[in-house]
């Protein structure tokens, strides 16, 4: 098996259902000959041609709308969104018309895309290539949300997202393009949607995260003298509700690790639903370590923007005062 | 140097916009412009009467409807589109049976003629259990009657030209020679989606013709501060697409063009055709122009074009139709529309476990959570 | 607008701990609805509202200790009923609502809501019936944690068990438990007796054979009265008929005024040991009830004592205090002064002993009884002569007989 980072497992993903499925065109900027910025889609136009592999127009509203009237009409489109940062330009299209047009239908139409977007600051992206707007997603009734942690999840997620009857806004932590590397397998395998994975068990504490934080996670898990457990949610919409709180009940301590900003942020509701079903479990109060309130990521401020391994171990201390 | 005074120097570099009259056929009093008439897809008289009794049942449900509201039975604002009448007829019957329409919100004669049943219709207006949405959506969005080959919109106007692109990319890569015609109105084409749909369907080459419907209002705005152009079709040439203005309270007009334009897109060329039309009724039940922004002596200008005199003129002055049938058609529509408002009367309510249906594929347990406690509190 | 201001909830009190509010500022109060939870020295007590209206501001903060006469918060009154003559009135209510024998007044009663802790190990103390206001907490800002509880619960399984003092030295050097509730109202109210009541003590061995013996002739008759017959009721009746001789044995020293107060009520108030600690339950007006009577009262008092269910009545306003530790054992102790009384009695242990009668030697039930005095009220002298009386009543009950 191929030691491969998470760019090329997106790639071998998207390769690997094209080819098993002509329904599942590839659409966005420089997604082409150029095989994407992040070259995630590289080779796809050699392969599959200009009519399944699409450079579009620099738009991020026209890239989705696209997408969206060709899912309603059978296709699974992958569009790929170059930095999340852009995709205000389709929210009406995300947020308005792909999420609810499943329910304003009654069923009868349906879209079935997915959106892929490099997300997350700490690649010195300034605040226009940094943002993590899970949560905003999150809150719009009707689309899936998808945060891979890693190579292997990021293959297997990718397919289940494409197969999904849902449209799938995927979240791709650019950080962890590059590295670190694992082994992926070059056969066909998915990852569920929705399901959490417990990365490493521990007694003490829980961090709840997703993404990159979740290697921030394990580093200060290392780093502390007490038995931390690490969840990855992958999933945030819908979320594993049952490894969340299993975990909150073991230890009793949750700390919600997140990049994006603090407020209104997804921890916030992962926070509430502790306190709603497990309260009675809880050791210490529900931890939120995230970035702070304001636009990510300042350059200067980017190496300590999102949580930084320290900050996570800071929390762990803190919640073991209790 | 001297500096010269030259236009031509500089004119071969200037984009030239020639801005288009606007195409009729049919004069005020039903009168015929040969010339005109002669140019393109002609309507049989069957087609011409069915069009007409559709646009008559249209106008009786319009403002039936209209009446209802006023008793509260109809369950949102309701937007009459009276005076879009011969726009919808010609545009949709233009089309094939197989091909798409992606309205707008003032399409209602586009419904009926695509075969929406009028009790469906009145059960959407009354958003009960008879309702093709499930009584989700405002009285004219059409959310999910795919049935009828109508796709679906929400209020924020705009995305369908898009998505109606996208829509139009996989018939063509499916290999189906059909064709979308999408709606906007005269604000519709100041919107990103307007923008897209037209740069994509250009880039692309798809089949999709672009019907805008220029009633010179976006609710209160007039059309002048949409685009400071004398014609919205000017709008396309910034594209590469064809645009077309016509009179779209002319059927004849309307359908000649439409005709055109969807053989035209069909081959890959797609098509914006502006419509003149005239907005006779207030935006929505929620709006009275007359209170702020209209002077009712403008909509007199305009009914002397209305559409539906206009073309019962013409029917009676070229001996189509008789002053009796004239009657006896608008007596028919009132008896048909009044049976199809009662019919859709007696669904019952949508059931309150309907809330979290289709919000995704299958249900997730938050949904499910939040279900049983609204249940618990009915 | 209404002051309301703490009340002196009985003598000698002069400060409180608010513990919990009921009411948060902004919300509508009726007159009588529970307004605050004040810990005293004695016990934690629910002030109800004195009037109907809403709560403007809350001037005491939970945790926070307030003087009697401080205002604890101030009411906007609503109610129609109290809208009248504002300004005497105020004064007038502040009164009506110092008689804080509010029936139902719970005190000491260990409440769940005023501890801090968090919610896992609220759960276990649940679980385990532990009452979490004796757990002491070790998490940010005193807080109990799980661990604590877990400690706690662990600790009184030991506790029940053989003790095993080495291997808990070794585990447990040494361990920090905050003061709180009950053992600092009691380590306050010792300090100041202790510091502001210059003690002096006398003590005195009683022969306690013959009034045990009578004690045991009664008792199958009290137990058919459904009464269970201890000597605690014999020694408060031979203690009030001494300090019906001796007067200013029940009194107390007002220091403002520097003035003797002699009572002429008998409340005697009877030590009992709790598990959260001393309690003083206060058998009043002992001199015109019966030793069936006294018997009764004291059980149920102790019951209740140790239930957590005493009110405010039940410790408030003993004029003496006798502290009977013989069951538990100790030839007799020291005590301190039940402040702001004049004096307390300890009756230790009643132990067979040969003592010297007449010219012979005879195994007699001997009791150490120690009187511990307010030195400013009384002097030796006259402490002696009470005890005397008292050790005669004991030793003759036949005497005793004639004085109930």
């Amino acid at each position: 098996m191929p030691q491969v980072g998470m760019a090329k497992a997106i790639n071998m993903a998207l390769f690997e259902e094209m080819e098993r499925d002509d329904s599942v065109v590839v659409l966005g900027e420089d997604v082409g000959k150029k095989g994407g910025v992040f070259l995630v889609t590289e080779g796809l136009y050699e392969r599959f041609g200009p009519s399944r592999v699409i450079d579009t127009p620099l738009n991020e509203g026209g890239i989705i709308g696209f997408a969206m009237g060709m899912a309603m009409a059978g296709l699974r489109p992958v569009a790929e969104i170059q930095f999340v940062d852009f995709i205000w330009l389709g929210a009406d299209e995300l947020l308005n018309h792909v999420a609810k047009l499943r329910y304003r239908s009654a069923g009868r139409y349906t879209a079935p895309l997915v959106v892929r977007a490099p997300y997350g600051s700490s690649v010195r992206g300034g605040l226009y290539h940094s943002q993590s707007p899970e949560a905003i997603f999150a809150h719009s009734q009707g689309l899936f949300v998808v945060i891979p942690a890693t190579p292997y999840d990021a293959k297997g997620l990718l397919k289940s997202a494409i197969r999904s009857d849902d449209p799938v806004v995927f979240l791709e932590p650019k950080l962890l393009y590059r590295a670190p590397r694992e082994e992926v397998p070059e056969e066909d395998y998915t990852v569920p949607l929705g399901k959490a994975r417990v990365v490493k068990s521990g007694d003490d504490v829980t961090i709840l995260t997703y993404g990159s934080m979740v290697h921030r996670a394990l580093e200060a898990a290392q780093r502390v003298k007490y038995s931390v457990e690490v969840v990855d949610l992958r999933t945030l919409v819908p979320m594993d509700i049952e490894t969340v709180l299993s975990s909150v009940r073991k230890t009793g301590r949750p700390i919600v690790l997140h990049e994006a900003p603090r407020t209104a942020g997804f921890g916030a509701e992962i926070s509430s639903l502790i306190a709603e079903k497990a309260v009675d479990y809880l050791q210490s109060p529900v931890i939120r370590v995230t970035g702070p309130d304001v636009p990510q990521s300042p350059l200067a401020h980017d190496e300590y923007y999102a949580p930084t391994v320290k900050r996570i171990a800071n929390a762990v201390e803190r919640a073991m005062k209790y | 140097m001297e500096v010269s005074e030259r236009a031509d120097i500089i004119d071969k570099y200037r984009v030239r916009v020639e801005e288009p009259d606007v195409f009729r056929v049919l004069g005020p009093d039903g009168e015929v412009d040969e010339g005109a008439m002669s140019w393109g897809a002609k309507l049989s008289e069957g087609e011409t009467i069915k069009l007409y009794r559709y646009m008559v049942l249209a106008r009786v449900l319009d403002r039936y409807t209209l009446m209802l509201h006023r008793m509260g039975k109809v369950k949102s604002t309701y937007g009459s589109h009276e005076g879009h009448e011969a726009a919808d007829a010609g545009t949709v019957h233009a089309l094939e049976g197989t091909d798409w329409v992606a309205p707008y919100y003032r399409n209602l004669t586009l419904v009926l003629i695509r075969g929406v049943p009028l009790e469906r219709i009145f059960a959407k207006f009354f958003a009960n259990s008879g309702d093709v949405d499930m009584g989700r959506n405002l009285t004219i969005e059409w959310g999910g009657f795919k049935e009828w080959r109508i796709l679906s919109i929400g209020a924020p106007i705009g995305h369908q030209y898009i998505y109606a692109v996208g829509f139009a990319y996989a018939l063509r890569y499916r290999g189906f020679n059909e064709v979308v015609a999408a709606y906007l109105g005269d604000g519709g084409s100041s919107t990103d989606g307007f923008f897209n749909g037209l740069n994509y369907a250009a880039v692309f080459g798809l089949p999709v013709v672009f019907h805008v419907y220029n009633n010179q209002y976006a609710i209160s705005v007039p059309v002048t501060r949409q685009a400071s152009l004398k014609r919205l079709a000017t709008r396309a040439a910034g594209f590469g697409v064809e645009g077309l203005a016509v009179d779209g309270m002319d059927l004849f007009a309307v359908y000649k063009a439409s005709k055109y334009a969807v053989e035209k897109a069909r081959r890959g060329s797609p098509v914006l055709i502006e419509h003149l039309v005239y907005r006779f009724q207030p935006h929505t039940t929620a709006d009275d122009p007359q209170m702020r922004y209209r002077d009712p002596s403008e909509a007199e200008r305009w009914r002397a074009l209305d559409p539906i005199p206009r073309l019962e003129r013409y029917m009676v002055r070229y001996g189509i139709l008789s002053e009796g049938d004239v009657k006896s058609i608008w007596g028919e529509a009132e008896e048909e529309v009044r049976a199809a408002a009662k019919a859709a009367e007696a669904y019952p309510d949508v059931g309150p476990e309907k809330l979290v249906e289709h919000v995704y594929s299958g249900p997730t347990w938050n949904l499910k959570e939040q279900l049983e406690e609204v249940l618990a509190s009915l | 607008m209404y002051e309301f201001k703490f009340p002196d909830l009985g003598e000698g009190l002069v400060e409180g701990e608010v513990v919990k509010w009921h009411v948060s500022e902004g919300q509508h109060v009726n007159e009588g609805d529970p307004l605050v939870d004040v810990m005293t020295e004695k016990a934690t007590v629910t002030l109800p509202a004195p009037t109907t209206g809403v709560v403007q501001s809350i001037l005491v903060r939970e945790g926070e200790r307030v003087k009697v006469g401080q205002v604890l918060c101030i009411i906007s009154e609503g109610g129609a009923k109290t809208q009248v003559e504002a300004g005497p009135q105020v004064v007038q209510r502040v009164e009506a609502a110092s008689p804080p024998a509010q029936a139902g007044t719970t005190i000491a009663a260990p409440s769940y809501g005023r501890v801090r802790a968090m919610p896992a190990a609220r759960r276990l103390a649940r679980e385990l019936g532990i009452d979490l206001s004796r757990v002491p907490g070790s998490g940010p800002g005193g807080v109990i944690t799980l661990r604590d509880v877990r400690k706690y619960a662990e600790e009184a399984k030991r506790r029940e068990a053989v003790p095993e003092p080495v291997q808990r030295e070794a585990a447990l050097p040494e361990e920090r438990v905050p003061v709180r509730g009950l053992r600092r109202a009691i380590a306050e109210k010792m300090s100041k007796a202790k510091s502001s009541i210059p003690h002096a003590y006398h003590i005195e061995e009683v022969d306690m054979t013959e009034i045990m013996a009578l004690r045991d002739r009664l008792r199958p008759k009290a137990e058919a009265l459904g009464v269970r017959l201890t000597l605690t009721p014999f020694i408060v009746k031979a203690a009030v008929a001494a300090l019906m001789d001796y007067p200013y044995m029940n009194a107390s020293f007002d220091e403002e005024r520097g003035e003797i107060v002699v009572k002429r009520y008998y409340n005697i108030g009877l030590a009992v040991d709790t598990e959260d600690g001393l309690v003083v339950v206060v058998v009043k007006d002992a001199d015109k009830k019966t030793i069936l009577e006294i018997a009764k009262e004291a059980a149920h008092l102790a019951e209740k004592a140790r239930n957590g269910r005493l009110e405010l009545g039940d410790v408030r306003g003993s004029t003496f205090t006798i502290s009977n530790i013989g069951p538990i054992g100790g030839v007799g102790g020291i005590p301190i002064v039940n402040y702001p009384e004049a004096a307390i009695m300890a009756v230790g242990q009643a132990r067979r002993r040969p003592v010297a009668v007449g010219d012979g030697v005879a195994i007699r039930n001997m009791a150490m009884v120690t009187v511990s005095f307010d030195h400013r009220v009384v002097d030796g002298a006259y402490v002696a002569r009470f005890t005397n009386r008292f050790k005669e009543l004991i030793e003759e009950p036949d005497l005793l007989v004639l004085r109930l």
